[in-house]
């Protein structure tokens, strides 16, 4: 059976290995560029200050500018676990059903039970190991964004990178394979699976903020020095309150200390001593801890769904 | 005479509709049994069936008397050639053989090489390149290379050409009477089979109607020929057991007639009865059948 699944799955892998050449090809030097820029724009020291007259603020403002459209490209990432699921998962049973194979395959000396066992064990183990890579390598890749201040714990960020691109690849292969089991066509299943997988990520990604409990810092606005930047944190919401707790909308907002020179930075007229920001935010500490959490969720739906695979294997004839 | 399989009221249902019902029958180790019946009989259904495919909802079935549903015993001693022969479409043919050996423990590679030989079936051809037959060819080889000993056949000639289905039953018929291979095959083209097959089980609409050895069947019904008269009259004459179909001309009744002793009224002229027609004659008429009695089944199981 060992054979036969690498002889069925085989140009699949090939396509995952060329992918992660590609991948690597492009992040190694892009990321090597980055560390080196962060040391050249003076970079490596700045971690974590800001005042209102930031010296760093320039660096920052130049390197985020010159790395902006690899980290936006770097969202499109979020879609390979999606198409891991759609090509290593959906067919695994579904193509079988549909040309009738399975009367071939399953006629031979092994059971269908494992059959499907070594086949979806294969493929989960490939496609974890190929999901584990390329994670560990956009982690790396990150770090430079995260010395100036672009969080790995935000949203869109944290699907990137860490465990919960392995725990969302098996998922999407496990959802794959179940859909092949509930639908025997290849082209149903795989619709099947992508509606599954957006589905069970956007739903995780609005239950993530209440995985903990989120913490609540306040800053008054008139301050001789004000605190860091908000690196390293998930950042949840910021909001400005008067000192009787009213709500004065969204921001974050740094006034000089003394009254009188409220008059020189407009952009604190009108708001009295006393006033102050609420951050609400997941320290850094917790980082890992989300990330257990949601390839936990991820790592049990997968495991139910190979479980309605076995089930619905029963069924066919 | 020991049996290969055995079916006790099996029954499969799809939705509400019975697929097959109230299936009784066995099969004598050694027979080519042909399975026929129109389309939508339950022929493939009973050959899921019993390949261990598909789960009974009724009754049960035995395969070397043993339940054949996910069963690793059965599974090596049942060769099986599914309708349309399904093959890995992108797979070399030395590649199926491999995929042969790997998941067989008792498998003869030289056996598959030489069959595909043979015919001139290329090894390193992706099937999906190959001629229906040819690739009826490689599934029959496939099924072969485990040296079942229970082979099924679901419409295997259905494909081909009536040159390449001679060809294939020939080659069929040759590769197992040397092993001694017990052979059931599906088919809607009963003139094929008559050649090749010694045992026939008909099927029509989800219950057996004919069940027997092929000489038997053929020795116990003839055709009747003569004068006009009614169908009724006939039921007494000595010999008759069953009607199973009439025709009547202007002039003259022909009558196709299962036997329970010679017939020996002047009026008549008896001829020999061929499969095919016996078998259309049953399937005109679905109330006739014949089926061994509950006497003569234990007999064949006991000797």
């Amino acid at each position: 059976m060992i054979w036969m699944t690498w002889r069925q799955h085989r140009a699949q892998a090939l396509y995952l290995l060329v992918a992660l050449a590609v991948l690597a090809a492009v992040l190694v030097p892009l990321g090597v560029n980055m560390f080196r820029a962060l040391t050249d724009l003076g970079l490596t020291s700045c971690h974590g200050t800001l005042s209102v007259d930031d010296p760093c603020e320039v660096g920052r403002n130049t390197f985020a500018e010159r790395f902006a459209l690899p980290q936006q490209l770097s969202t499109l990432l979020m879609l390979v676990p999606l198409l891991v699921g759609l090509f290593a998962g959906a067919p695994l049973v579904a193509r079988e059903l549909e040309q009738g194979t399975h009367r071939l395959v399953w006629m031979q000396g092994v059971t269908r039970r494992r059959w499907l066992l070594i086949k979806i064990g294969l493929v989960l183990a490939g496609a974890a190991v190929f999901a584990a890579a390329l994670s560990a390598l956009v982690y790396w890749w990150w770090t430079p964004y995260e010395r100036v201040g672009t969080s790995r714990f935000e949203e869109l960020e944290f699907d990137l990178q860490g465990l919960v691109p392995v725990g969302y690849t098996i998922f999407a292969v496990a959802l794959g394979v179940a859909a092949g089991t509930l639908v025997p066509k290849v082209l149903p299943a795989m619709a099947v699976t992508v509606a599954g997988f957006i589905g069970a990520r956007v739903a995780v990604m609005v239950a993530r903020p209440h995985f903990q409990p989120a913490e609540e810092a306040r800053f008054p606005l008139f301050a001789e020095s004000h605190p860091g930047r908000f690196v390293d944190m998930w950042q949840l919401s910021t909001r400005v309150y008067s000192s009787d707790g009213q709500d004065l909308g969204a921001g974050f907002i740094m006034c000089p200390p003394a009254a009188a020179d409220a008059e020189l930075d407009r952009g604190c007229a009108g708001y009295q001593p006393g006033d102050y920001n609420l951050t609400r935010f997941h320290p850094a500490s917790d980082y890992w801890t989300f990330q257990l959490i949601e390839t936990g969720i991820f790592l049990a739906a997968a495991a139910l769904l190979i479980v309605v695979a076995f089930r619905r294997l029963r069924r066919f004839t | 005479m020991s049996i290969a399989l055995e079916t006790t009221g099996l029954g499969k249902r799809y939705g509400r509709q019975w697929a097959l019902r109230d299936c009784t029958l066995s099969l004598p180790v050694g027979r080519v049994a042909a399975l026929v019946g129109p389309n939508g009989a339950g022929k493939t259904t009973l050959l899921h069936l019993i390949a261990g495919l598909a789960q009974p909802d009724a009754g049960r079935v035995r395969v070397f008397d043993q339940t054949p549903v996910n069963n690793t015993e059965v599974l090596a001693r049942v060769g099986f050639v599914a309708q349309d022969t399904p093959l890995y479409l992108n797979f070399p043919v030395a590649d199926l053989l491999t995929m042969g050996a790997r998941l067989n423990r008792r498998w003869d590679t030289d056996l598959a090489r030489a069959r595909l030989a043979r015919f001139g079936i290329p090894l390193d051809k992706r099937t999906g390149t190959l001629s229906g037959g040819q690739r009826a060819q490689v599934a029959l080889a496939l099924a072969m290379a485990k040296r079942p000993d229970l082979l099924l056949l679901d419409e295997p000639v259905a494909s081909l050409d009536p040159l390449a289905r001679r060809e294939f039953l020939q080659a069929l018929m040759g590769a197992v009477a040397e092993d001694g291979t017990t052979v059931l095959l599906s088919s809607h083209i009963v003139g094929d089979l008559e050649r090749a097959c010694d045992y026939l089980i008909v099927l029509h609409t989800a219950h057996v109607q004919v069940l027997g050895g092929v000489d038997e069947l053929l020795a116990s019904h003839k055709i009747l020929v003569g004068p006009r008269r009614k169908t009724a009259d006939v039921a007494g004459t000595a010999g008759v057991a069953a009607v199973v179909k009439h025709s009547h001309a202007d002039k003259q009744t022909t009558l196709l007639v299962r036997t329970d002793g010679p017939v020996h009224d002047p009026a008549w002229t008896v001829e020999d009865v061929s499969l095919e027609d016996l078998v259309l004659a049953y399937l005109a008429n679905s109330d006739a059948s014949t089926l061994p009695g509950p006497a003569r089944l234990d007999a064949e199981v006991s000797t």
